[in-house]
């Protein structure tokens, strides 16, 4: 009775899945093929009357060949090194923390949806007003503690404006990793801890045996994301530096936009962004495989 | 051993509060220079807090539309995109997730595949197809193909995450819904959708804010006020030669509101939902 009064499975997803087939199909796949075809041709936007020519691979060995490309991408594996590895670390110092009986803990916890919840955009507005060189609240900080005796300009030194990104990227990214680890941390026994107080063990001693290993599959996994995020990150250096100055900060996110939507080399831009997918899945596979290594020995 | 208690607990305190300033400062100066003049902003000596607050600078986001061009506009455009977005991604989303928790069928594990490998597009790559494309059909600079773009980008995330809460809910459930008579439909929007509400919520807020919070999409797609969105009026207004610090600050704190008021709102759900997946793998 059941099978004659309802649709057959197969016809029923294929139902429900129609619309998000259509729109995927649409918007992403067929996107997704001519970004694959954009790589490997070039459009001639510039000089409409020669039409699209087949370049083979000189979109891939162009971009190679550029030396923009090679010094975004050394700034942005510093940038990602530092965004990844100090995030992990204030996010589970916070975690640590705020996993401690304190009053306001909830607070706390609320609190830090702030910055993870906000446009990128907005935080770079942000950051700039309060670096801003002549009425920003770090000078003043500084000048009156008499830290520094001269304004300083953190976004247009060279020798600053990289460090200030990282701070700003550590303030905007620091709390979803804390929200993470504060979760992990709950899922840890407390009979774990109170056995190991009557072995005599120090805290130091519970932190490396006991916390750290259940810590484990949620810091791959942020690692995993963290990295994703930072080899993509965009808004917020183009709203605070631009990649300025002198191109200290252009992360290959900037490269890549600057040479699509700005020059229109939309075969390089594309085969560009291939190159940094293959780059990241390339670093995906390293921090599993290691992880597996850990688990074995 | 109390002396080392109590030190303990202060240390972790200091700490906390450490960590407390370091997230609330930043927010809380820029609500400060939102509520100053220009004067004071600028003015020596630096002043912590104005001695006259204003809302002056609000009213002004709100009808100054000379300095500000087209601010209101832009607020209004990201909050239909972001609405129209969030329904949209939750109802293909769950009709989604429901056929891959509850249904056989060909291909299945294919569709699975492609959902997880759309997460692996790089955006740029894709974004200039797609400008192409809305382009060449005259769609460039409409709220419409933001909104479509936009629910692309998102819907695969949705409907992963929203699969894995169909999974949690009981087929025994559903079973003794279709004994009642229900259809498919019936059984979906009927048991499975209001069990399954927490899940609703943190996947809507994610839609939410991924649409609100959207920089690239709108920049490429879209150019006047037709369909800009407010974080690219803001970065418009960020990049002036001269800017009314008041004024941005205000333009800003306003576009803060919704993700910071719906991530506090829903923020039980918003946590589960958050950490559901990354604690338990």
């Amino acid at each position: 009775m059941r099978t004659t009064k309802m649709v057959s499975e197969g016809k029923f997803a294929l139902l429900l899945l129609l619309p998000t087939i259509v729109l995927l199909a649409g918007l992403l796949l067929y996107p997704f093929i001519y970004s694959i075809y954009l790589c490997f041709v070039n459009l001639n936007l510039t000089k409409p009357w020669l039409g699209t020519q087949f370049v083979g691979l000189a979109n891939f060995t162009t971009t190679l060949m550029d030396p923009e490309f090679w010094s975004s991408l050394k700034i942005t594996a510093l940038f990602s090194g530092f965004s990844v590895a100090g995030s992990l670390a204030i996010g589970l110092i916070a975690a640590l923390v705020l996993n401690q009986k304190l009053m306001f803990r909830g607070l706390f916890r609320s609190l830090l949806l702030i910055p993870w919840a906000i446009p990128l955009v907005i935080v770079g507005m942000i950051w700039k007003l309060i670096l801003h060189p002549n009425y920003g609240v770090l000078n003043a900080l500084l000048m009156q503690t008499g830290i520094i005796h001269k304004n300083i300009a953190w976004l247009t030194e060279p020798g600053w404006s990289f460090f200030m990104l990282i701070l700003s990227e550590l303030w905007r990214s620091f709390p979803f990793v804390a929200l993470l680890y504060l979760a992990a941390l709950q899922t840890i026994p407390k009979d774990l801890y109170e056995a190991a107080k009557v072995d005599g063990a120090g805290t130091l001693h519970n932190f490396r045996h006991i916390t750290l290993p259940f810590l484990q599959p949620a810091t791959l996994v942020l690692l995993v994301l963290r990295t994703i995020d930072a080899f993509r990150a965009f808004d917020l250096i183009f709203a605070l530096t631009k990649g300025g100055p002198a191109n200290k900060t252009e992360i290959v996110g900037l490269y890549l936009y600057k040479q699509g939507f700005m020059f229109t080399k939309f075969g390089e831009s594309a085969a560009g962004s291939y190159l940094v997918t293959l780059l990241i899945l390339l670093l995906v596979f390293v921090y599993v495989k290691l992880f597996k290594l850990k688990d074995i020995q | 051993m109390t002396n080392n208690h109590t030190f303990e607990k202060i240390a972790t305190y200091l700490m906390a509060l450490a960590v407390m300033i370091f997230t609330i400062a930043p927010f809380l100066w820029i609500l400060i220079t939102s509520i100053s003049t220009n004067k004071q902003i600028t003015g020596s000596p630096f002043s912590w807090f104005p001695k006259e607050p204003t809302l002056q600078n609000y009213a002004k986001v709100f009808t100054d539309q000379t300095n500000i061009s087209g601010y209101v506009d832009s607020l209004l455009n990201s909050l239909i995109v972001a609405s129209v977005t969030t329904f949209v991604c939750l109802l293909f989303g769950a009709l989604g997730a429901y056929a891959f928790a509850r249904l056989q069928f060909k291909f299945r594990e294919y569709f699975i595949l492609f959902i997880l490998f759309t997460q692996m597009i790089p955006g740029i790559a894709v974004l200039i197809p797609i400008y192409i494309i809305f382009k060449n059909i005259g769609m460039l600079d409409t709220k419409s193909s933001l909104i479509m773009t936009q629910i692309s980008f998102i819907l695969p995330f949705i409907i992963w995450v929203m699969r894995s809460f169909f999974y949690t809910v009981p087929k025994e459930l559903e079973d003794a819904a279709f004994i009642d008579g229900l259809g498919r439909f019936g059984a979906l929007f009927r048991i499975i959708l209001p069990i399954s509400t927490p899940g609703l919520f943190a996947t809507g807020v994610f839609a939410f804010l991924n649409s609100w919070n959207d920089f690239l999409t709108p920049l490429v797609l879209t150019s006047t006020t037709q369909a800009k969105t407010m974080p690219v009026a803001i970065n418009e207004f960020l990049g002036r030669f001269s800017v009314d610090y008041g004024l941005l600050t205000a333009a800003g704190v306003v576009g803060l509101l919704p993700p910071i008021l719906i991530s506090l709102l829903f923020q039980r759900f918003l946590i589960d939902g958050l950490t559901a997946g990354a604690v338990k793998s």
